[in-house]
C-alpha cells in the first residue's frame, strides 16, 4: 500500500484553518460563558420632581406724590414690576393683599394705624387693559401657563395708586403709607 | 495704536464692554435676576401620596437662590381649586384639621443665606376614624431677613405645594370613591380661526380626588363620525367643580347638523355621555349654543 505525501501547501492551508476554527470556538465559548453569567446589567434610573423657582419683587417706593382736581392727573403709576417663573409644570400667578380693603396704611415703622389713603392700590397686567383693585382676597395675575425654559416666563405688573386731597400727609409724624403686596407662584392640579 | 499696540486695543474694547454691560438694568436682560429680588425654589411642589397617622411626606426642599437672605415660613391651607384647576385657598388649617389630616411642618420658619437650602419635614397628622383624601396646600413664604422695608409697598412672596392625601378605609365597610357627574356641557368657537372647543364641568361628590379624562366625537346627522378629540385630563378634588375640554380643529366640518358626544372617564369609571347637537353655517360658523340640560338652543 503506497501512502501519497499531501502536498506542503495543503498542509499549511490546513494548519491555518484549524488554527482559526480553534480561535473561533474559544471566542465563542468566552461570549457564551459572559453572558451566562459574568457579565451583568445595571439599570439607571430617576426620578424628575415638579419644582417651581421664582423670583419677585421685594419692594416699590412710589415717590413723593401729590393730589390733583384732575381726576386723571392724581394717580401715580409704577414702573412694570417683573415676576419671573421657571416651572416644570402648569402653574399659576395670584395676587392680594394683608389689607382686605386694598388700601395703603400709614406705618409707624413697627405696625400700621387706623389712618389709611381714600383710594385703594390698583395692579394692572402688562402695559395695557384694565386696572383691577388689590384686595385680601386672591386674585388670578396668570393662569394655565405652561412649563417654561431655562429662562422662566415672565409675567409684568404695574401699580397705580390715586391721592386725595382727603389724604393726610404724614411728614410730621415720620411715617409712610404702606401696604404688603403677595404673590403666590403655584402648580396647578 | 491698533497695529502698535493690539493687546491695548483689545483691553480697552474689554473694559468698554464691560462698562455698557454693568451699566444697563439687570431686569431688562432675559432670565437674569434682579438684585432687588426675593429668589426661591421649591421641590417638589406636588406630592400624592398615602399615609397613615404620623407618617411623614416629602421632605420639601427650599432654596434660596437669590442674592438676598431670607426669612422662611411654612403655613398650611386647605385646599381646592376652581373649575380651571387653579389651586383656591378656602381655610387656614393652623388650629385643626377640617378635613382629617393636619400637616406639620419641621422646622416652620427658618432663615436661608443666598445659595442656601433646607429640607422641611412634613408630618401628617389623621384623625381617628378618617378615610378617603385630603389636600392641604402648603405655602413657603419668603421675605428679606430681618428688613424693615420702608417702601409704600412691600412684597411678600410664596410659593405653592399642593399636596394629594389619601388616608386608607381602616374598616372594610367605609367606601372611598369618587363620585362624578358631567354637570353641563359648552360648545364654543374661536371667533379668528373657527376652531371649535367643547367643555366638560364635571363636579366630584365623592370622598377622594379623580383624574378625568377622555374623548369628543362630532358626529353627523347620520351618526358618521366627523371629527374625533382628546379631552385633557385634569384632577377635580372631592367637593369641586373642574372643566376639561377638547378642542377641533377648524376646518373639519361642512355646512349641517351635528351632534357632539362627550365620553368622559374619571378613574376607571366612564361618565354617562351627553349629546348636545349644534349647527354649522355654509361660512363655517357655530350658529347654536345648546344648554346641554334642556337640549334648547340659545344665543351664541
Amino acid at each position: 500500500m503506497s501512502m501519497k505525501l499531501l502536498p506542503r501547501n495543503y498542509l499549511r492551508s490546513s494548519i491555518r484553518l484549524g488554527v482559526v476554527l480553534v480561535m473561533g470556538v474559544l471566542l465563542l465559548s468566552h461570549d457564551i460563558s459572559a453572558e451566562n453569567g459574568s457579565a451583568s446589567t445595571m439599570s439607571i434610573t430617576c426620578n424628575v420632581l415638579p419644582t417651581i423657582q421664582a423670583s419677585f419683587p421685594v419692594s416699590l417706593h412710589l415717590g413723593d406724590v401729590t393730589p390733583n382736581p384732575d381726576e386723571d392727573m392724581s394717580y401715580v403709576t409704577s414702573e412694570l414690576q417683573v415676576v419671573r417663573v421657571w416651572s416644570n409644570t402648569k402653574w399659576a400667578l395670584k395676587i392680594q393683599s394683608d389689607a382686605i380693603d386694598g388700601r395703603l396704611k400709614e406705618w409707624t415703622g413697627e405696625q400700621y394705624s387706623s389712618r389709611a389713603l381714600s383710594f385703594p392700590l390698583e395692579w394692572q397686567l402688562d402695559k395695557g387693559g384694565v386696572f383691577h383693585r388689590v384686595t385680601g382676597n386672591e386674585a388670578i395675575v396668570a393662569e394655565d401657563r405652561l412649563p417654561t425654559t431655562e429662562q422662566g416666563s415672565t409675567v409684568e405688573i404695574r401699580f397705580r395708586q390715586q391721592i386725595s386731597y382727603e389724604d393726610v400727609p404724614l411728614a410730621d409724624s415720620g411715617g409712610i403709607y404702606r401696604i404688603e403686596v403677595i404673590f403666590t407662584a403655584i402648580q396647578t392640579y | 495704536m491698533s497695529r502698535k499696540h493690539p493687546f491695548t486695543a483689545l483691553f480697552l474694547v474689554a473694559i468698554v464692554t464691560s462698562l455698557l454691560s454693568l451699566s444697563s438694568p439687570v431686569q431688562a436682560l432675559p432670565g437674569t435676576i434682579s438684585r432687588n429680588s426675593i429668589v426661591m425654589r421649591v421641590s417638589p411642589t406636588y406630592i400624592a401620596t398615602q399615609v397613615r397617622d404620623g407618617d411623614y411626606i416629602g421632605p420639601i426642599t427650599v432654596s434660596n437662590t437669590g442674592p438676598v437672605p431670607l426669612d422662611l415660613e411654612g403655613v398650611v391651607h386647605e385646599g381646592g381649586h376652581n373649575e380651571n384647576g387653579i389651586p383656591v385657598f378656602p381655610a387656614s388649617m393652623s388650629n385643626a384639621s377640617a378635613n382629617g389630616v393636619l400637616l406639620t411642618l419641621e422646622p416652620t420658619e427658618f432663615r436661608l443665606m443666598p445659595g442656601e437650602s433646607r429640607s422641611i419635614k412634613v408630618r401628617a397628622h389623621v384623625s381617628r376614624g378618617f378615610s378617603g383624601g385630603a389636600y392641604p396646600i402648603i405655602l413657603l413664604q419668603g421675605k428679606p431677613a430681618g428688613g424693615k422695608q420702608a417702601e409704600e409697598i412691600h412684597a411678600r412672596s410664596q410659593v405653592g405645594v399642593l399636596t394629594l392625601i389619601t388616608v386608607a378605609a381602616g374598616r372594610k365597610q367605609e367606601q372611598i370613591c369618587a363620585s362624578t357627574d358631567i354637570t353641563s356641557i359648552v360648545l364654543s368657537q374661536d371667533p379668528v380661526d373657527k376652531s371649535i372647543t367643547v367643555s366638560a364641568i364635571c363636579e366630584n361628590q365623592g370622598n377622594i380626588h379623580t383624574t378625568l379624562s377622555g374623548t369628543a366625537i362630532i358626529r353627523d346627522c347620520l351618526g358618521q363620525p366627523a371629527s374625533l378629540t382628546q379631552l385633557t385630563s385634569a384632577v377635580c378634588l372631592p367637593g369641586y367643580k373642574r372643566v376639561i375640554t377638547g378642542r377641533f380643529e377648524p376646518g373639519n366640518l361642512k355646512k349641517g347638523i351635528y351632534v357632539a358626544e362627550v365620553l368622559v372617564n374619571a378613574g376607571a369609571s366612564s361618565l354617562p355621555s351627553i349629546p348636545v347637537a349644534f349647527q354649522v353655517t355654509d361660512i363655517g360658523v357655530l350658529s347654536l349654543n345648546y344648554d346641554s340640560k334642556t337640549h334648547a338652543p340659545s344665543d351664541t
